[in-house]
């Protein structure tokens, strides 16, 4: 998540982070209680909003809190590039818990559009193996499909479950993206 | 060797190594360059891709084309290509070069050099053998000329000098004959030559038919190049005429002749036009006769060796000559006066003034005689005696006055009344004159037969007499007599200066006798004509004076007026051994002195070929260059590689750096622009018209701006040339002007300018250059510097008082000297408060700014006169004060400054 393919551009870490921000200061004006994964309690009212965001770095790496109530909605910021097994396993936890919620996939537009050329060595870094590619421009099309493919099971997964899920560029303006989720979580 | 074209291959078997290129085209196009790293999260989707599209990496068309441009470019390069290899290409066989090493080689000598190396270069590739024949006659034996490898001809051709003496081609064609006699193949053969006769015979051809003969001919001569020479300058009346020489050049010419003193300064430039098709120019070298005598040596400009150097000895230089006479009306009477004889006889050597012995000792005087003048005056005497105990020589004749009333300044004491011989009453005949005795400085003059005395004065018989004596009658009575008096000499004639007495005044031996006291006041000794003069500094073919090569043999004086300049006799100074330097007598003996005029050589055989040398282009290796370009290109592919690894941003560095590079020259150029003259304090001259005055003028007050911003708190920028009248004065605290004898009477505007200046307190420093030590330099002068000033407002001046502030505004002086010194410096005389008492006018003639000038190497380009180090220095310090002056008026005049001043004084 802490990547961005321009110096123009927000790192997706910061995105996600600004999206929940706001989102949270919306829902708590609304009165309601928000919690964030791996946090002890609660945060309720107004000046929450500073904790919940000093919180923010602690929080837990992967989703899953036997505690929070049911009928609880949950809200997920991730680029979901980890392999759709993993995430959907995760989801099934959730799921399984009555929870309800909505997926909101952040990327970088060079990971939707793979604009390089030539012969690049491709290195990750959540430490997967590299990926050494001789030709990139020729292996765009299929990268583009993959990703695609990729999208279409995360979607699958969640509507399976009755969850939502929409993405975001971070070349896009935030505000988009947020209005759609605050609809979401009203009309739910 | 391979030639392809214009280029030959001197190692052409590297070429072998071009068809691998396409192999290389194979191994760089498999073996890409690395890959660009980049962070991408999405990695694994990319991972799990891969196997479906396994295209091998492709190394970049262009990139390939660059690198396949550097090996081959390397290729090239090792195989030393040559561009226009040298003639002598295709020719095989022995090769004969001969070169012209005389003094006509020497103005182009490198270029003759080059071309000889070239020669042997192309020898060398083509493994011919070279004999090397320099036609100069060199120290010790001729070497047997034989075909050598080109290698050691190189060596021997390495050390070759030109020779500053003419080339023997009788000689070269005896050698020539031998090789040819030794090798009955034949050979090919190549001359360089300086296209001069050398020889009083037409000594060119036979030597051109005898080379023509054993093989094939090339002459590469310099047809362009003027040969020149000084011919030995002529002493007519009060000046040096001086004639070049030149072989026929179609192309009109231009050169300058230098005349430089003993410690190289140049004290005068004389310029001379060549029309085309000339074969002579002549000009005359006017100058004041003290600054005559220090030139001596005279330089063509521009250089050309030994034959553009031409040295000056005793002979050349002009000794003043007093003349005075009892009563000087009617002294040169035709026939009868007591000066008419002597000076019909020095005025063609010596340079004569006349008047009484207290006017003549006023100014530096060589000799002074006295024809039958008594010395009544015991001032008059003691001033003389002075004069001859510190070098003078005075000659005195005697005479009916001497004979009644002797006094001191007498060589012996001498009998009261004369002597006839000859008379109505006497028994005596006439006296011949005896041969000179050879202690006499007359010594080897044979006194003509005819020459009688009959009436002379007789000295008292004394023990010292006869060594005294330089010449005597045939009865052995004296009749001239001689003392030396502590440096200098008195010379008495027992005769009359006019032919009452004697008829010597009539005889051209009076006139040989004369000469050689005139010389002798220089203090050349006795008895010279056989003793032998060895080489004190001997000329190199480039006319520069050095040691005397070992092979350099002494000769005598006598033989010394005949010697041609040779191997044993080199051009250059000779004297008595042990006695170098200024000033012990010395004698040059000059190449030119004997030099034919220089001429064209006759047409070779119409079988040799004609070449310009330097025509065509030297040969050049370009293998260095094909490397470097090789070299280049690979920085280039290097950066391209760097950059398809992601390693180099080219916008980041390289567009700061080439906009860097392209400003750069447009900022310098921006800053040579200067800004107005009131943005800074500096001196101005007046432009005068005159290039080279104006030049010393500006280049003078740099000099002296730079020495008062290193010695004194001033900041005085670089000086302006202004024109008043037409530029604004007022911001200059100081003008310098020039009088020219041909200056003009100033416009109305000018003299309004100019009085202007003076009124709001600024300084004009007047220098007619023509005073002291400098008299006689600008003649005219000051009847230009009343004509300038008629209509300035210039206040009544008086000399420099010895208080004045400009004695001590920074240092303090006791003279105000420039490049003369010793004249007067005038300043006003009226204390004015309106101007702080400041003088608007400094008159003067010293020639500051020629002091004060700096060339561009940092060096004096006029040299001071009488000279020295310690004037030059005064000169500045003189140009401080006047700048303090000029700045701070007359602070230093002020009684504040009393009690300092005082205690300075005092310590």
């Amino acid at each position: 998540m802490a990547w961005r393919s321009r110096d123009t551009l927000p790192v997706k870490q910061e995105r996600a982070d600004e999206l929940l921000l706001a989102l949270a200061a919306l829902l708590l004006r609304g009165g309601e209680r928000v919690r964030g994964f791996g946090a002890p309690r609660a945060f309720i009212g107004r000046p929450a909003l500073a904790p919940l965001a000093s919180f923010l770095p602690e929080q837990a790496a992967q989703p899953g809190d036997p505690r929070l109530p049911r009928h609880a909605r949950v809200v997920l910021f991730s680029d979901f590039l980890a392999p759709l097994e993993e995430t959907r396993v995760a989801l099934a936890g959730l799921a399984a818990q009555g929870l309800r919620g909505h997926l909101l996939q952040i990327l970088d537009p060079a990971e939707e559009t793979l604009p390089f050329a030539g012969h690049i060595r491709f290195e990750d870094p959540s430490g997967g193996a590299p990926a050494p590619i001789p030709r990139t421009e020729a292996l765009r099309g299929a990268y583009q499909a993959a990703l695609a493919a990729h999208r279409e099971g995360l979607a699958a997964a969640a509507s399976a479950m009755g969850w939502s899920f929409a993405t975001h560029r971070t070349d896009q303006p935030p505000e988009l993206a947020l209005l759609a989720l605050f609809q979401r979580l009203e009309g739910g | 060797m391979l030639s392809l074209g214009p280029i030959g291959f001197a190692a052409p078997w590297l070429l072998l190594a071009l068809p691998a290129l396409p192999v290389l085209w194979w191994l760089l196009r498999v073996t890409p360059p690395a890959p660009k790293r980049q962070i991408f999260p999405a990695t694994r989707i990319l991972r799990d891709l891969r196997p479906a599209e396994a295209t091998p990496a492709r190394t970049p068309w262009w990139l390939l084309l660059l690198r396949l441009l550097v090996a081959g470019l390397i290729i090239f390069g090792l195989a030393r290509p040559i561009w226009q290899p040298n003639a002598g290409t295709g020719q095989s066989g022995p090769l004969l070069l001969v070169l012209d090493d005389g003094w006509a080689a020497a103005p182009d000598w490198a270029r003759r050099m080059a071309a000889a190396q070239g020669i042997l270069e192309a020898a060398k590739r083509e493994a011919r053998p070279v004999a090397l024949l320099a036609t100069a006659p060199h120290q010790g034996e001729a070497d047997q000329l034989v075909f050598l490898p080109a290698e050691e001809a190189a060596a021997r051709l390495a050390v070759l000098r030109p020779k500053p003496w003419a080339p023997d081609r009788v000689v070269a064609l005896t050698a020539v004959k031998a090789l040819r006699a030794a090798n009955s193949g034949g050979f090919e053969s190549l001359f360089l030559t300086d296209g001069l006769e050398h020889g009083a015979n037409e000594d060119a051809a036979p030597f051109l038919a005898a080379l023509a003969e054993a093989g094939p001919l090339t002459l590469l001569h310099a047809p362009a190049e003027p040969r020149r020479v000084i011919a030995p300058p002529v002493l007519e009346g009060d000046r040096l005429r001086i004639k070049l020489l030149q072989a026929l050049v179609a192309m009109p010419g231009q050169a300058a002749i230098l005349a430089r003193g003993g410690d190289g300064a140049s004290l005068a430039r004389v310029e001379l036009a060549l029309p085309a098709g000339a074969g002579s120019a002549e000009a005359a070298l006017q100058l004041p006769s003290e600054i005559r005598n220090q030139v001596v040596r005279l330089e063509l400009e521009p250089e050309a060796g030994a034959a553009g150097v031409f040295l000056l000895d005793e002979s050349f230089r002009r000794r003043p000559v007093g003349l005075s006479a009892a009563e000087d009306t009617g002294a040169d009477a035709p026939l009868i006066g007591p000066l008419f004889y002597l000076l019909r006889a020095l005025d063609p050597f010596a340079e004569l003034r006349r008047g009484t012995p207290e006017a003549l000792l006023a100014r530096r005087l060589s000799v002074l005689i006295l024809a039958d003048r008594e010395l009544a005056d015991p001032k008059e005497r003691e001033a003389l005696e002075a004069w001859v105990r510190a070098g003078g020589t005075l000659i005195r004749f005697a005479g009916p006055r001497l004979a009644a009333k002797q006094d001191s300044l007498l060589p012996v004491p001498l009998r009261a009344g004369e002597r006839q011989l000859g008379g109505m009453l006497t028994w005596e005949k006439p006296q011949t004159l005896a041969s000179f005795p050879d202690h006499s400085p007359f010594s080897g003059l044979v006194p003509p037969a005819e020459v009688t005395v009959e009436r002379q004065v007789l000295a008292e018989p004394s023990p010292r007499l006869a060594e005294r004596s330089w010449a005597r009658l045939a009865d052995g009575t004296p009749l001239v007599t001689a003392e030396t008096r502590g440096a200098g000499r008195i010379v008495l004639f027992h005769v009359t200066a006019q032919a009452e007495w004697s008829n010597l005044p009539l005889s051209g031996l009076f006139v040989d006798m004369l000469r050689r006291l005139v010389a002798l006041s220089a203090g050349v000794a006795a008895g010279e004509a056989d003793q032998p003069l060895a080489p004190l500094e001997t000329l190199d073919g480039f006319g520069r004076l050095g040691a005397p090569p070992s092979g350099a043999a002494p000769l005598s004086a006598r033989a010394l007026d005949e010697a041609r300049a040779s191997p044993r006799h080199p051009p250059g100074w000779y004297g008595p051994a042990g006695a170098a330097g200024e000033a012990a007598y010395r004698r040059a003996l000059n190449l030119s002195t004997h030099l034919p005029a220089p001429r064209m050589m006759a047409a070779p055989p119409a079988s040799a070929r004609m070449e310009a040398l330097g025509g065509e282009a030297a040969e050049r290796d370009l293998g260095p260059w094909l490397l470097a370009a090789a070299f280049a290109l690979f920085l280039v592919e290097l950066i391209a590689a760097l950059g398809l690894r992601g390693l180099w941003r080219p916008r980041r560095f390289a567009l700061p750096g080439l906009l860097l590079l392209a400003l750069m020259p447009w900022q310098v150029s921006a800053q040579g622009a200067d800004g107005s003259a009131a943005l800074a304090t500096r001196l101005a001259y007046i432009q005068t018209g005159d290039a080279a005055v104006d030049e010393t003028s500006r280049s003078g007050l740099a000099g002296l701006a730079d020495f008062v911003n290193r010695r004194t708190a001033a900041a005085l920028a670089e000086p302006h040339g202004v024109t008043p009248g037409q530029d604004d004065l007022s911001f200059y605290p100081l003008l310098y002007w020039p009088i020219l004898p041909d200056a003009p009477a100033p416009s109305a505007a000018m003299v309004a300018a100019l009085n202007d200046f003076m009124r709001q307190g600024g300084i004009i420093l007047m220098d007619t250059r023509d005073q002291g030590s400098g008299e006689g330099m600008s003649p005219g002068a000051r009847a230009a510097l009343r004509r300038v000033t008629r209509d300035l407002a210039i206040p009544p001046l008086i000399p420099v008082p010895e208080d004045h502030v400009l004695n001590r505004a920074f240092y303090l002086l006791n003279e105000l000297p420039g490049r003369f010194a010793g004249g007067q410096v005038w300043v006003a005389r009226d204390q004015d408060r309106a101007n702080d008492s400041v003088s608007p006018v400094i008159l003067g003639g010293h020639d500051w700014a020629a002091a004060w000038a700096m060339d561009r190497n940092g060096q004096h380009p006029h040299a001071t006169i009488p000279g020295g180090a310690r004037q030059r220095v005064l000169a500045y310090r003189f140009g401080t004060n006047l700048v303090m002056y000029a700045l701070t008026g007359n602070y230093k005049g002020d009684q504040v400054h009393v009690p300092a001043i005082l205690e300075r004084l005092g310590n």
